[in-house]
């Protein structure tokens, strides 16, 4: 999976939970999901949820625990992958 | 330190489901989910609980700390109806939940003895359409009127960590608070 096909994937995952659209039209790597993205932090269980079940990876706690923006999210689901 | 966190439940119920699998197993503690199952009304736990942890670790942030995401790491016990104890990495935080039919507001503190000022809102009450900027300006009167100072001259800001400050000018003032805002109601909570 390339990058770009990750982000496109990632956008599609977080879209339902954005509060800021003018973030969300600009996602890129350095994109927080809080910060930026202003998603509200119990949905952020949800999009780790629906990352989980797209990629049919397993998130655990201290993977999970980094997850706050695209770049760190493209890092663990890489390596959730590779581990499989 | 102090950290606040507000629930406008009616939102909550349309944004998450905490029925969802995995939801719980990802959010609570065996012990959490524990009261969750055992509460007269679980939903209603589900979001008291999460409150206590949003606003811990409010407070926890203040004090410099690194944000994380691993909501289990934040531990809470219940000690009544209102009260109750929140634990990050050892620091322990007191907890008091003011919890009606559709809003959840929780005020953590560090210390049992500090007061607080707190002041919460509602667009009903409010009759306003930008319940954010008003709480806001309520919160830099209240502040300009502790320090004596004009509340023109002041705003609030968040910084990098998303913790906010009050700044006069350039001048960041010595004043510790937390808001929160959430669908139909907003509070602050300003330390004593």
């Amino acid at each position: 999976m390339t990058k770009e096909e990750m982000i496109a994937s990632l956008k599609k995952i977080v879209k339902p939970y954005i509060q800021d659209e003018a973030a969300f039209q600009n996602l890129n790597e350095e994109t927080d999901f809080i910060n930026d993205l202003k998603i509200n932090s119990a949905n952020l269980v949800d999009v780790i949820l629906d990352v989980e079940d797209e990629f049919d990876i397993e998130i655990d706690n201290e993977a999970m625990e980094k997850m706050l923006n695209v770049k760190a999210a493209m890092a663990i689901i890489s390596d959730k992958l590779a581990a499989k | 330190m102090i950290g606040n966190d507000i629930v406008d439940l009616q939102l909550a119920a349309v944004q998450s489901d905490w029925r969802r699998r995995g939801f719980l197993d990802k959010l609570y503690t065996q012990h959490e989910q524990e009261l969750i199952s055992n509460a007269k009304h679980p939903f209603k736990m589900v979001w008291r609980l999460w409150s206590m942890k949003e606003s811990a670790y409010k407070a926890f942030l203040r004090n410099d700390a690194k944000r994380f995401f691993n909501p289990r790491k934040i531990m809470c016990t219940i000690r009544d109806k209102e009260l109750g104890i929140v634990t990050i990495n050892k620091i322990k935080y007191q907890t008091r939940s003011e919890i009606t039919g559709t809003v959840i507001h929780t005020v953590a503190l560090e210390q049992k003895e500090v007061s607080c000022i707190s002041q919460l809102m509602s667009t009903k009450a409010q009759g306003t359409k930008d319940l954010s900027a008003e709480l806001k300006k309520t919160l830099v009167k209240q502040i300009a009127a502790i320090k004596s100072i004009e509340p023109l001259d002041l705003e609030v800001k968040k910084d990098t960590a998303g913790r906010p400050h009050c700044f006069q000018g350039n001048k960041q003032l010595n004043i510790t608070f937390s808001l929160s805002h959430h669908g139909n109601y907003g509070a602050y909570v300003i330390l004593n």
